[in-house]
């Protein structure tokens, strides 16, 4: 019992931002759910089904309390299922919410002490070792089986915009597909304008950081301008580039959790590292899609970005303090 | 909704007490006057004391008159929750009596501080002597605000003395503001806290802040600087200097959910909690907490006497008991902080023990509104540690220098 002020609690509970994660989770579905069938949904089912169970049994491991119903597992766990390909099969996200929860978060202390975004670890695991499976996208509209593994000869795949744009040509997609979704991808891959609603529903719930995804998608913007893949014009580079992959995607859900630096300045720093990070390994990486990667490199600096910030602030506020004395 | 803004959105929990005007509490059986420590030993029981006697000088300098005509039944030393432990004695009432008490016929009425001073008027916002505050101020310019703003959710006091008189509050601040040379005065309202008739009188001297919590009186003017006075001290300023009158009385909002009859009540000086419990029927509350229910402290004694400088009492039946959990990183805190700091950040360096980099954080900044604890969705208690932080720095640089 409290016996210090404050007497009275807000209602915020984390419970509520992981429930807006997992509202602002369905949205994305309703596009693959339309072209594939249920399987995409069953995907991202499973990871979070997995995740929640994983979370039971590290918290009876580490003897805590049960903790599974606070909702970072199931929005972890869809996370994974969500960045999956629509073919890939049901062991996937189960093999990925594992490593996630098992080996990324509890390990380290579990929630609110891990050092890496367990999603973008699963991730960036499961895109290591079957890269085949992670990359090979059906055409739209195959009617999927639910539940077992689809044997790739008996689906016609089709090259993603970022397989497209990894072989240096634009996609053959037009912008009108590119900003509704309508594009071979993973699940999460979805248009421009989903990802911007439920981006506007986050902010709004104050579930992400501007300060984090703004700065993140500029620089991705400004270098899709600088240095383009193809030849084109600039707006073209632009969105080839953001709706190629989880790009957006990665920028709302796995830049935003208890790793993302505290302040202002090392937030939209930790965006804009986040970005370059991105579209170098989108120029240099071995995959179509290394934005995973791309988080996990940034979680290592975010904890120093706090410290230099305000180291930088504290030594500009003593130079100022020593100009003032000076002045009078 | 604001996304970038600071302070927090409280529900309002006063209800109807504004609209009930303020009910005058009838004076307890006994009430507790407070004693200079140096006369523990020359006071005894069995004295007698009238109604506006002028008993001795406290620690400020500050006359103490009684407010009853009684007997001294016992001399106690006591700890208030609120000005720390003291010494107290407690007269049984043997004569009623509504009679005003007056000021002594040789205050020196050309000096606003004299009278401030022989009036002992305390300033209910910082628990500071008017007349330190005024003699201090002097000639200092800018703007005179009180404050009657009602950002927390149930402290209703400084806005119900503002609506019962707005003239006499007025009048207070012009006087302040003619003793300091403010250029600007006026009274500090939340948005939509008062009414057409009251804006009208107190047309031209209104300043409206928002209604998120907290305010900043402050913020008001840009005729810098601006003083922040209480309500409550200006409407007794005015009562000594135009009608000679001591106000011995203060206004205490008592609310909370064990209260049954909500109320904001003129109490006697010196009255003891359980009087005002039972007049607003919480004498069922399991917890008391004195203040408001984001700064207020617990208070586990129904003796404790009522003091100006008490604003709020809260009757509650349960205190939140909510499992603190790990720091999400979710930025609420960072986000409410009015002082722009970030409490997350400094509880976890207070955590690790890394005092060293405490300073870069500036906890000293901190006021302590609690905005960061109420809005933690961990339930962490965030302003606690800030608090925490600002000792430990203190006791720091201490050390550095006594080298």
């Amino acid at each position: 019992m409290e016996r210090q002020a404050p007497f009275i609690r807000g209602d915020d509970r984390i419970t509520h931002h992981n429930r807006d994660l997992l509202i602002a989770l369905l949205p994305i579905l309703v596009m693959p759910t339309l072209f594939y069938g249920w399987r995409p949904v069953l995907l991202v089912l499973t990871g979070m089904l997995t995740a929640m169970v994983c979370e039971c049994v590290g918290c009876v491991l580490m003897r805590r309390r049960i903790s599974v119903l606070d909702g970072y597992a199931a929005a972890s766990g869809a996370l994974i299922g969500a960045m999956m390909s629509p073919l890939a099969p049901m062991w996937m996200p189960v093999v990925g919410a594992i490593f996630a929860i098992l080996v990324v978060k509890f390990p380290f202390g579990g929630q609110g002490h891990y050092l890496f975004s367990p999603a973008a670890a699963a991730v960036a695991l499961l895109t290591q070792c079957w890269p085949h499976h992670m990359f090979t996208y059906p055409v739209l509209h195959t009617k999927l089986p639910l539940l077992w593994e689809v044997p790739a000869e008996s689906v016609i795949t089709a090259t993603s915009p970022a397989g497209q744009l990894a072989t240096g040509t634009y996609s053959v997609y037009s912008g009108v597909d590119l900003l509704t979704g309508m594009i071979p991808g993973p699940i999460a891959g979805t248009g421009l304008l989903v990802l911007a609603a439920v981006a506007l529903y986050l902010f709004i719930r104050h579930s992400t950081f501007p300060m984090v995804t703004g700065p993140y998608i500029l620089t991705c913007a400004v270098l899709a301008v600088l240095f383009p893949r193809a030849s084109g014009d600039w707006y073209i580079s632009i969105i080839n580039e953001l709706s190629a992959g989880y790009l957006l995607f990665a920028g709302l859900f796995l830049l935003n959790s208890c790793i993302t630096p505290r302040s202002r300045t090392g937030r939209a720093v930790y965006g804009v590292l986040a970005g370059c990070l991105v579209m170098l390994l989108r120029h240099v990486g071995q995959f179509e899609e290394g934005t995973c990667f791309a988080v996990l490199l940034v979680n290592v600096v975010a904890p120093r970005l706090d410290n230099v910030c305000w180291r930088v602030r504290a030594f500009a506020r003593r130079l100022w303090e020593r100009k003032g004395v000076h002045a009078e | 909704m604001s996304l970038f803004t600071h302070g927090v959105h409280l529900p309002d929990q006063r209800g109807r007490i504004f609209t009930r005007g303020i009910e005058v509490l009838p004076v307890a059986e006994k009430l507790y006057i407070p004693l200079p420590e140096k006369l523990l030993e020359q006071v005894r029981p069995g004295a007698t004391v009238r109604r506006g006697q002028r008993l001795w000088e406290n620690e400020f300098r500050l006359p103490v008159y009684s407010p009853v005509n009684g007997r001294i039944e016992d001399v106690v030393r006591q700890n208030h929750p609120l000005f720390g432990e003291g010494c107290y004695i407690v007269v049984a009432v043997t004569k009623p009596d509504n009679k005003p008490i007056t000021l002594p016929d040789d205050t020196a009425y050309e000096h606003l501080s004299a009278v401030a001073r022989m009036a002992a008027i305390v300033d209910e916002t910082d628990g500071v002597p008017l007349f330190a505050k005024l003699r201090s101020l002097r000639k200092s310019g800018g703007t005179v605000v009180a404050d009657a703003t009602t950002a927390d959710p149930h402290t209703a006091a400084s806005l119900g003395v503002l609506l019962e008189d707005p003239a006499r509050v007025l009048r207070g601040l012009e006087l302040t503001a003619a003793y300091i040379d403010a250029e600007k005065y006026g009274v500090a309202v939340s948005r939509g806290a008062v009414e057409r008739s009251a804006k009208k009188a107190l047309r031209g001297h209104l300043f409206v802040c928002g209604k998120k919590y907290p305010t900043d009186p402050t913020a008001v003017s840009r005729k810098k600087p601006v003083t922040v006075v209480g309500v409550q001290a200006m409407a007794a300023l005015a009562a000594a200097m135009d009608e000679h009158i001591v106000t011995d009385t203060c206004v205490v909002t008592v609310s909370g959910p064990a209260a049954n009859r909500p109320r904001n009540w003129r109490v006697t000086e010196g009255t003891p909690l359980d009087a005002l419990l039972t007049a607003s029927k919480a004498e069922e509350a399991d917890f008391l907490v004195m203040g408001d229910a984001l700064t207020g402290i617990l208070c586990e004694d129904v003796q404790t006497p009522v003091f100006s400088g008490v604003t709020c009492l809260l009757a509650m039946e349960e205190l939140p008991a909510r499992k603190a959990q790990p720091c999400t990183g979710c930025g609420e805190c960072i986000r409410v902080c009015h002082r722009r700091l970030v409490p997350c950040e400094i509880a976890r360096l207070l955590e690790n023990m890394q005092y060293e980099q405490l300073p870069m954080l500036n906890p000293q900044r901190c006021d302590g509104c609690g905005a960061c604890s109420y809005v933690c969705p961990a339930a962490r208690e965030v302003t606690a540690a800030v608090l925490e932080a600002c000792e430990v720095q203190g006791t720091i640089f201490m050390d550095v220098e006594g080298e």
